[in-house]
């Protein structure tokens, strides 16, 4: 390993940058540090270390302020004119939302830009830079990301003046994080099954791995996952319950004298997410918020919030995300006991009777990577030094009229952008004005059944009533993969001459564990 | 009344890929065998059972038995003969 390597986890609650390499492991030695890589923990005077909130406030001034700061100010200041907070971004990212401010018209990945762009003006800031330039890095991506969420992206890098050098998966960097030896790499998950589970502050990825027996290629086998069932929502219906219990207490008062009279909203808010966390280690927390109310005198909050109190208001979630997790199994074939690790990630996963319901399916296989807030940063920082790409973990093509299967993209293929591939169709019934390509993936086992993958290209064709084989339409397929992991199908009718396209986003992912030098995409 | 719906619908293939490459003008021979029984029965202009014995493979001579439980009124097929 020589290059120094950067990681960026763009969160849909938080972000964080983490840098491995060389010079990296140098500098914390001259410090006597421990071998692991660096994460870049922002800073806050309230919070302390902790990882950067992607919320970012477009100021009346036409300033941009991202991070800390934006989150202090959203619920004080947002709904006033002027005054415009984005957070979440990563959730619209192709939503096709616009956020009008300044004259302007935001799209959600100019969004997206100005917190990359925080987190690389921070980045260099950072004295293990050792003047490296903060320019290219890995940024990793929720399993269930289509094409078009990563293009969205890949333009905001480019408009923070930051070069993709990758994606990778977050359960897939979680991993890497965890496992990870300076020396014996990854060669402890030869041969093994490893599921993870990263719940955090916006989604829950579910991700099943699996290290080939010559420790060469890790392959996803199933993933599954919510992505609206997180820890922001369980921020806002722990404050509604301790809204209830206040007004239980103060019955002169009602929701709408909460609503006018409250100037701590922020703070409630930040107070009841450091409550949260901290009931993943005490059985009862104090929430306190001096000044809730407006008034003479001004009346403060003070709940206490109880863990059995707390797991009874997500019990539904629970439920919910064990089921995701024993869906993902039958994705792939196996049962509980097929599975060699169970990793918890992100920190909805820390929550006690989260890891108390896994090792209800798992037993003792279930483990927590140390601070699981920082694993995914640091696991695509680890990618990025030691140079891993991506390769493809399923095979997908298409069927053909007679039920044999034609491979576009093979398993274990590097997803390399721009590799491309040629072939020619006839097509066999013109009769109905069509030629259909329709997509499917090969599973690994060797079963005869193809999987559909849902996609499927019509091509008009020239003849419906063909009198001679040489009237069958011919058809020239391109196939390639695009920088954004796609994988583009395009059909050209050599006789019409018209070219329809379909673009298939919906890939397996797995990792090579050998350092390439070609440019990957992923 | 609510029922959880099963799509019972498909879009059957109708593309076939030659690994030799043939120029475009040339005839592709070998779709003889993968175009459909009622399709090839159109081709070879005759619906002689001893010719399709001898022409058709055996999927396409049982595509053409199917497909004659479609046809109209005076196209021959099965349900009028």
């Amino acid at each position: 390993m020589k290059k120094l390597g950067i990681g960026i986890d763009f969160g849909t609650t938080n972000s964080l940058v983490a840098v491995w390499g060389d010079d990296v492991l140098r500098y914390l030695d001259d410090l006597g540090h421990p071998l692991k890589p660096e994460v870049y923990w922002h800073k806050d005077g309230k919070l302390g270390r902790r990882p950067l909130p992607s919320v970012v406030w477009l100021k009346p001034d036409e300033s941009v302020v991202v991070g800390f700061e934006a989150r202090r100010s959203m619920q004080q200041l947002s709904g006033t004119l002027g005054h415009r907070f984005v957070r979440s971004v990563k959730r619209s990212l192709t939503s096709g939302q616009e956020w009008d401010h300044g004259g302007c018209r935001w799209k959600p990945y100019e969004i997206a830009a100005e917190v990359f762009a925080h987190l690389k003006k921070d980045g260099e800031r950072q004295p293990t830079m050792h003047g490296h330039e903060f320019d290219s890095c890995i940024v990793t991506v929720p399993v269930g990301f289509n094409g078009k969420q990563r293009r969205e992206i890949r333009k905001a890098m480019d408009r923070a003046g930051l070069h993709l050098q990758g994606f990778v998966h977050e359960p897939f960097a979680a991993m890497v994080a965890h496992f990870y030896h300076p020396e014996k790499k990854l060669s402890v998950l030869r041969g093994k099954r490893v599921l993870v589970f990263d719940w955090g502050g916006g989604t829950l990825d579910i991700c099943l791995v699996e290290g080939s027996q010559d420790g060469s290629t890790l392959y996803e086998l199933a993933h599954n996952g919510i992505a609206d069932r997180a820890g922001d929502d369980f921020d806002r219906r722990i404050m509604s319950s301790l809204r209830g219990r206040f007004l239980e207490r103060h019955t002169s008062l009602t929701n709408d004298d909460i609503d006018a009279r409250c100037r701590a909203q922020d703070q409630f808010w930040i107070n009841t997410e450091l409550a949260k966390i901290e009931l993943s280690k005490n059985d009862s927390v104090q929430v306190r918020v001096p000044h809730f109310l407006d008034g003479n005198p001004p009346i403060d909050l003070g709940e206490t919030l109880r863990r059995p109190e707390f797991e009874e208001l997500i019990e539904q979630e629970i439920n919910a995300a064990s089921a995701c997790t024993l869906k993902c199994l039958e994705q792939a074939r196996l049962n509980p006991s097929c599975v060699d690790h169970v990793l918890l990630v992100g920190g909805t996963s820390l929550i006690p009777r989260v890891r108390r319901k896994l090792e209800e399916i798992f037993g003792a296989k279930v483990m927590v990577t140390p601070e699981p807030d920082a694993a995914i940063a640091r696991g695509a920082a680890i990618v990025a030094a030691e140079d891993w790409k991506p390769v493809n973990a399923t095979t997908i093509g298409c069927e053909m009229a007679r039920g044999e299967f034609f491979t576009f993209l093979e398993r274990g293929q590097p997803l390399v952008a721009s590799a491309s591939k040629k072939s020619v169709f006839y097509c066999t019934d013109p009769r109905d004005g069509y030629a259909n390509f329709v997509f499917a993936r090969k599973p690994v086992d060797g079963e005869n059944a193809v999987v559909p993958t849902g996609d499927m290209l019509q091509v008009p064709v020239a003849t419906e009533r063909p009198t001679d084989l040489r009237e069958l339409d011919r058809l020239v397929v391109q196939s390639t993969i695009t920088s954004d992991a796609t994988l583009l199908i395009q059909v050209t009718h050599t006789g019409m001459g018209n070219t329809e396209k379909l673009e298939i986003s919906d890939i397996s992912f797995g990792l090579n564990l050998t350092s390439h030098e070609e440019e990957s995409c992923f | 009344m609510k029922r959880n719906l099963v799509s019972n619908i498909a879009v059957k293939p109708n593309i076939h890929f030659i690994k030799e490459e043939i120029g475009e003008d040339s005839a592709p021979d070998l779709l003889w065998a993968v175009i459909p029984g009622d399709l090839r029965v159109e081709f070879l202009g005759t619906r002689d059972a001893r010719i399709l014995r001898r022409e058709l493979t055996k999927i396409q001579r049982e595509e053409y038995e199917q497909s004659r439980f479609f046809q109209k009124h005076g196209q021959n097929g099965v349900a009028y003969e």
